[in-house]
């Protein structure tokens, strides 16, 4: 079999290099993966030609090439013989041919199809096939409108993205490390390397360490506050509370805000009514704002002064801008009750907002390549920690305030868009800022294949299948519905249950609850195909298994798009065999290197191979001559060279891919920090939300169904999560947060990674204060078992120390996996979760993931 | 705060004093350990037995094997089994001549080739009495293995000094070093030294008392002032330093931690104080002092051995940064020098 | 005279254990032996507790204890100040272990499990193991070497050491935060000599032990 292989030449390092891209986590370093005499990979370098990375990797991605020689690899398509499917059960594995698989998978496909698209499941994390154009044209092709990340979409970016894409017109903000000087950690690691854009910022961060401060609100000292200048320890659930009061200190008590960015960029000038909605013109209906010499006008009369404070008459009716309203709202998150409820001090309290708000340096210029730029070096970075809880939507849109409120968004030292705009737009670059007629950023979220909310709300109507997507009008996804819809099926009307789902690099059994609720969901699904390259835990549960290959193996083009605002290069790069895989692939006689092989067979075996040829030429933005002809099947390696010399220029096929193919450019001043350069306007008071209540609640009568509206209100409010109110033995809140030497679940089978995490015992243990532990009769050391109130339990090694609240129970990493080369002492934290609508969030999807727990010594027991 | 052991490894892998877990905290070396104690021991009552016999004339007259004395018997076994401990012990057994070639620094080496001489020219020394079957097949050879003529008495006095280095160079070996602070001190050779002298004084005693010969008042006396001189290095090392990181750590693992027992009644008062005073009794009381020196030699050589083992078990390099405590490099040395 | 050193700005450092690895993979140190590992710890009382880090490795001291405590002569000291243990001749005494105050040696015991190609992977698990059973030798010590192999190559291939990833230890190359610069010490226009200089100079560790070390640490907590 010929093979097709990244150059070995040519790369910064001479022979024996290739040059390719790592998938262990989110940041898809540029690597160099060293190839020796016998043909095995031994080490791998970062790329010292890549600028997000600059030649330097991580401990994950140092050690990636572990797992291209295991022994225990899938190495050829299987059926399951043994119908029962559940935690430890034996398969009954028999080798089948691919031709078999796949016309099996095909078969149920055009049933599927034909009976309805979108009970297909796809599930998938691929990090190389995410944002590409490849996995979104897939599912587009088999008549879906999207697919699912699973966990990623229950734990992940539920509060993030809807939100940055609602006041930054990008898929998620991380602060600037060139230019910031105090940054805001909120329940994230920035600047350790646990994060996004991690190699870059804490790079920035590290050599930039005097001049930055780092503060970590978070329960736990993780690697990253371990990092900050500051560790603000707080109870869990409850960080809105001190965002709020900060931003209560902000605007009432310091004065401390952006007035020209408000006025101009954002709607805080718009007058709000005391119906919560915006005082319309009675001719354009447009929103209107208090001019000091003209009354109230439209928004963009753009005659002089609107006014940000003050209430004021408008047709006899009284009305506040935005802002005064914000500010009347958070009056009530006073540093006093704001330390009730989170137990940071009050005057810690004072001294965050005081200190954010003299960092952010309001009124201050920097010249950036030439030009005058607004210079904000002060902002705030959330993920899990505020998103995975159960009122997360409030949790993001009081946080992201912060920057807003300071004029920190897009600008330097503020907090950065990426990916900006659209993707396959690379040679383009016609970055979009989209304003709805209220003059407010409209660009919709984008994942998936599907846009999804959050601004503008998405019309609802009935669900259509479990995730019941169609009754968030402003969440990305609605993924953890599917569990409870399974735990409850009558709970909201039995919406349609997945006749199908293949999975791809997606170990929902360990990822997203308890592995019996996981369980019972996958049992009920007719057909399951995983695509893997070890029996994970997913896999053990389908019925027809298919060989995958490692990352290392894989040819995708595009992997990464680094089109992200700031300091530096634009770079487009992609993922090229270092080795050519051993395990013939689905197709005879041509290289096995990538996923997409088997899903152009599995399209062209179930006639949908039209379908994809169509939506693949809207996604990727194909023009002539390198369209896809409806009519034709393309290899994988045609549809490569097409769309690499489609976005990237004639002479950058996919020849050029596999010797060279790292894209760099300059950015103009534009594209490093857009803001100041388009019109649209952020939104610091959120009006929407009303109307999409209004829209929800009607179809949800018309249903007939319970469901949860409260959340949907125009301004923020901390709301008590379901372990506030916990009750010994159950008062502790038991949590989880990554560590830099793992990344995902994946990871946890690496065993040099694993032999490393047993030196540090770190994934076993669970990290309980010396207060709580003699509370407890609890000593260093000690096997412990941690128990929910729904009696779910877990076994841990209790480690006493000072780095975690006293309230707080603190596991790491996304362990505790059953099968074959997994850590079987390290702690499931998943297994923990509770699944029921006490848990989700309503508005954005996402699964409360503080839980109330009890933990005692297991009696005899020293691990 | 003590840390989980890690779980992983079996047995099996690479032995590093202290880097298996990422903690920064005082950490006890573990690669010496039980064969080193008994390699130190064996030594100690081997070069010592030797030196006391011909010191105090008692070689003679207490007992034969094969010609030797067995005095001298118990010397070179002692010797080559602990020699073979020692090899046996190696990473790489069949390397151990490399020790020999390439002497240099290490007191190891140097301990190595004074084991050698002393075997070879105490060896050499007692060779002409050497009986087999009946016939004394060296008795040729130009000197007298008791040392009375110019040659014996050359090859004793080598012997002899090669056997002192044999007493003590464990404790040497110890000491050198600055990286435990424990054993970082004069006093570590010199308690092996005592106590090998002390042992050998004991199982010289025993073997006496097999021979049915009788004990004399001044080996009691030695006895007791070697004992007592023994006590007293010991106590001193205690007392020294004793806020020393890594000293302190050393000292509460003996005295506070598993080890208080065997330390306290197994080394100090039964290996050292006891000793002492039965010896110092045994001086006077002529009709004991048969039981006496087996006594003290039940509780010399064990309590010995205990010593050199609660050394090794309690050498502790203390953490390699103390926060809050800076250091430059101790030199400064000129930059382009 | 070179003499090779590393400097260690244990400020930047923020645990990440990427250096860890990456000596690993260039090493393929045997088993559970970690020549470059990041040591913790924490301080304070909560709420004002931390964790802090340390990377350490071999101090390549200019009186390495080792050195003088070898009865083989396996450990020596090269006339650019790098450490080197030649495992052919070490005959596994472990004297070095108990000298050095740092616990840069790691003995890979000639006992348990055996490396043979082809086996289990649970008697091999992963690459770097399967070539430390190539590369070290049984019942011998290794340790650090600062990279010596990269080092002699940036040399013969006129790459400029400390600066030329494939002339650079692992260490330094791979760490996300650039904690680590490696040169000449005895050159005082050299990335260390400046970057101690703008640090009013370097600690080191174990300073009681009085060994020299190369590896000095600015930022130390």
């Amino acid at each position: 079999m010929e093979t097709v292989l990244g150059a070995r030449s040519g790369t910064a390092y001479g022979d024996g290099w290739v040059r390719s891209a790592c998938t262990i986590c989110m940041n898809r370093c540029g690597i160099l993966a060293h190839v020796n005499d016998d043909g095995v990979v031994d080490k791998i370098l970062g790329d010292p030609d890549n600028p997000h990375n600059g030649g330097r990797t991580c401990a994950k991605g140092d050690a990636g090439f572990e797992g291209l020689t295991d022994s225990d690899r899938i190495t050829t398509p299987l059926r399951r013989t043994n119908p029962t499917k559940g935690v430890g059960v034996d398969p009954g594995w028999v080798p089948i041919s691919w031709d078999e698989a796949l016309d099996e998978i095909a078969g149920h496909l055009r049933d599927t199809i034909a009976d309805d698209p979108e009970k297909i499941l796809y599930t998938s994390f691929d990090i190389f096939h995410l944002r590409g154009a490849l996995a979104a044209s897939w599912v587009t092709g088999l008549g879906m409108p999207g697919y699912s990340t699973w966990s990623a979409a229950i734990f992940c970016g539920n509060n993030v993205h809807g939100i940055a894409y609602m006041n930054q017109n990008a898929f998620e903000g991380t602060p600037d490390p060139t230019y910031s000087r105090y940054i805001l950690n909120f329940g994230a690691q920035f600047g350790s390397v646990v994060h996004y854009d991690t190699m870059h910022a804490t790079h920035e961060l590290s050599v930039r360490r005097s001049d930055v401060k780092l503060v970590s609100i978070d329960p736990v000292c993780s690697s990253a506050a371990a990092v900050a200048d500051e560790w603000v320890p707080i109870r869990p659930g409850t960080d809105a509370a001190l965002i709020l009061g900060m931003v209560d200190q902000l605007l009432n008590e310091l004065g401390i805000y952006d007035r020209e960015f408000l006025k101009n960029f954002t709607n805080a000038a718009y007058l709000v009514g005391p119906d919560g909605r915006y005082v319309r013109d009675r001719h354009s209906g447009k929103p209107v704002v208090w001019d000091e010499h003209n009354g109230a006008q439209p928004f963009d009369a753009g005659t002089g002064n609107a006014a940000l404070r003050g209430t004021y008459a408008v047709d006899g009716v009284e009305a506040r801008p935005g802002l005064q309203v914000l500010a009347d709202h958070v009056r009530a998150y006073t540093p006093e009750y704001v330390e009730s409820v989170t137990t940071v001090p009050a005057s810690t309290v004072r001294r965050l907002a005081r200190e954010f708000g003299e960092a952010a340096c309001i009124g201050h210029t920097i010249e950036i390549d030439g030009v005058e730029l607004p210079y904000r070096p002060a902002t705030a970075i959330w993920y899990r920690g505020l998103s995975a809880h159960k009122h997360s939507m409030l949790n993001g849109l009081s946080i992201i305030l912060l920057p807003t409120l300071v004029g920190a968004i897009d600008v330097p030292g503020g907090l950065l868009g990426e990916p900006w705009g659209l993707l396959g737009k690379v040679k383009d670059r016609t970055y979009t800022s989209t304003a709805s007629d209220d003059g407010l950023i409209s660009q919709g979220f984008i994942g998936g294949g599907r846009v999804g909310g959050l601004y503008p709300p998405r019309p609802t109507s009935a669900p259509r299948t479990t995730e019941m997507w169609e009754l968030l009008p402003c969440a990305p996804y609605g993924t953890v519905f599917s569990l409870l819809n399974s735990e409850q099926p009558e709970l909201f009307g039995s919406p349609p249950f997945p006749s199908m789902l293949l999975t791809y690099q997606s170990n929902m059994m360990k990822t997203s609850g308890p592995p019996d609720i996981v369980e019972r969901f996958i049992q009920r699904i007719p057909f399951v195909a995983s695509i893997a390259r070890r029996f994970e835990e997913t896999t053990m549960m389908a019925d027809i298994v298919l060989p995958d290959l490692h990352y290392l193996e894989r040819l995708t083009p595009f992997a990464y798009q680094h089109l992200s605002s700031g300091d530096g290069l634009h770079s487009v790069y992609g993922a090229k065999p270092v080795v050519a895989s051993t395990i013939q692939g689905p197709i005879p006689g041509e290289p096995y290197v990538d996923a997409m092989q088997i899903y152009l067979e599995l399209l062209r075996r179930a006639g949908r191979l039209s379908h994809f040829n169509e939506a693949f030429n809207n996604i990727a933005k194909m023009r002539e001559p390198y369209r896809l002809d409806p009519d034709t099947s393309y290899s994988y390696f045609e549809i490569c060279d097409r769309w690499l010399r489609n976005t990237l220029g004639d002479g950058k096929g996919l020849d050029w891919h596999l010797s060279d193919g790292l894209w760099t450019d300059d950015k103009t001043v534009q594209e490093k920090y857009p803001r100041p350069f388009f019109e649209a306007r952020a939104q610091v008071y959120f009006e929407f939300m009303l109307k999409a209540k209004d829209d929800l609640e009607r179809t949800v009568q018309e249903l007939g169904i319970p469901w949860e509206t409260d959340d949907y209100q125009p301004l923020p409010d901390w709301k008590p999560g379901p372990a506030y109110e916990r009750s010994a033995p159950y008062d502790l809140f038991v949590t989880n947060m990554k560590v830099p030497n793992h990344a995902l679940s994946h990871t946890h089978k690496n065993s040099i990674l694993n032999t490393l995490s047993n030196r540090h015992n770190d994934l076993k243990s669970v990290w309980i204060n010396p207060r709580t532990a003699a509370a407890r009769g609890i000593t260093h050391g000690d096997l412990v078992e941690i128990e929910t109130t729904q009696g779910r339990r877990q076994t841990a090694t209790a480690r006493v120390t000072q780095l975690v609240h006293p309230e707080v129970l603190a596991t790491q990493g996304c362990g505790g996996g059953w099968t074959k080369g997994s850590g079987g002492a390290e702690v499931n934290f998943n297994a923990l979760l509770n699944i029921d609508v006490e848990h989700i969030d309503f508005v954005s999807g996402a699964l409360d993931s503080a839980i109330a727990a009890d933990v005692r010594p297991v009696s005899g027991g020293r691990r | 705060m003590t840390a989980v052991s890690p779980t992983a490894g079996g047995g099996a892998g690479p032995q590093n004093v202290f880097m298996d877990q990422f903690n920064l905290e005082a950490r006890t070396q573990r690669v010496w350990d039980i064969n080193h104690a008994i390699w130190f021991t064996l030594m100690g009552v081997g070069g010592g037995v030797f030196l006391v016999g011909r010191i105090l004339n008692l070689t003679e007259g207490l007992g034969y094997l094969l010609g030797i004395p067995t005095v001298d018997v118990v010397s070179f076994l002692a010797i080559a089994v602990g020699g073979a401990i020692l090899v046996a012990d190696l990473g790489r057994p069949l390397q151990a001549w490399r020790a020999f070639v390439n002497v240099r620094t290490s007191w190891i080496s140097w301990g190595a080739w004074s084991d050698l001489i002393f075997l070879v020219v105490a060896g050499l020394l007692v060779l002409p009495a050497l009986s087999l079957g009946g016939s004394e097949p060296f008795s040729g050879l130009g000197w007298d293995p008791h040392g009375g003529d110019g040659g014996g008495l050359a090859l004793e006095i080598i012997a002899g000094v090669a056997a002192v280095v044999v007493m003590t160079y464990a404790g040497a070996v110890l000491a050198r070093p600055r990286a435990i602070p424990y054993w970082n001190s004069p006093a570590v050779p010199l308690q092996f030294l005592l106590s090998s002298a002390a042992m050998s004084v004991a199982v010289v005693m025993l073997i006496e008392v097999i021979a049915g010969e009788p004990v004399s008042s001044g080996q009691m006396v030695l006895l007791g002032l070697l004992a007592a001189g023994l006590t007293v290095t010991v106590v001193g090392h205690l007392l020294a330093r004793t806020d020393a990181p890594g000293k302190k750590e050393s000292l509460d693992r003996l005295l506070r931690g598993r080890y208080r027992s065997m330390f306290v009644w197994g080394v100090f008062a039964g290996g050292t104080v006891a000793p002492a005073i039965l010896a110092f009794v045994g001086a006077g009381a002529s009709g004991a002092r048969g039981a006496l020196a087996l006594i003290c030699c039940v509780l010399l050589v064990p309590g010995g051995f205990w010593l050199r083992l609660l050394t090794l078990r309690v050498g502790i390099f203390p953490p390699v940064h103390i926060p809050g405590v800076g250091g430059p490099r101790s030199v400064a040395t000129p930059a382009g020098g | 005279m070179t003499r090779w050193g590393m400097v260690i700005d244990a400020a930047r450092c923020v645990g990440c254990q990427a250096c860890t690895v990456a000596c690993k993979t260039e090493n393929q140190s045997p088993l559970d032996a970690w020549y470059a590992p990041v040591i913790e710890w924490e301080s304070g009382e909560f709420p004002d507790a931390t964790l802090n880090y340390l990377p350490v490795l071999c101090n390549h001291c200019e009186d390495a204890p080792c050195v003088t405590a070898c009865p083989s002569g396996a450990l020596t000291r090269r006339d650019d100040g790098i450490v080197m243990a030649d495992e052919d001749v070490c005959i596994g005494s472990r004297a070095c272990m108990t000298a050095c105050p740092y616990g840069a040696l790691h003995f890979f015991e000639d006992r348990g499990t055996v490396a043979v190609e082809g086996a289990p992977a649970e008697a091999v698990p992963s690459v770097p193991e399967r070539y430390a059973h190539q590369r070290h030798v049984r019942g011998a010590v290794s340790k650090c070497t600062y990279c010596a192999h990269k080092i002699d190559f940036g040399l013969e291939n006129g790459l400029e050491v400390g600066v030329h990833p494939l002339a650079t230890p692992a260490c330094v190359v791979t760490c996300p935060a650039e904690c680590r610069i490696f040169g000449d010490l005895d050159d005082p226009d050299s990335n260390v000599s400046q970057y101690l200089a703008e640090h009013s100079g370097g600690e080191v560790l174990r300073p009681d032990a009085k060994t020299l070390p190369s590896t000095q640490y600015v930022g130390l907590p």
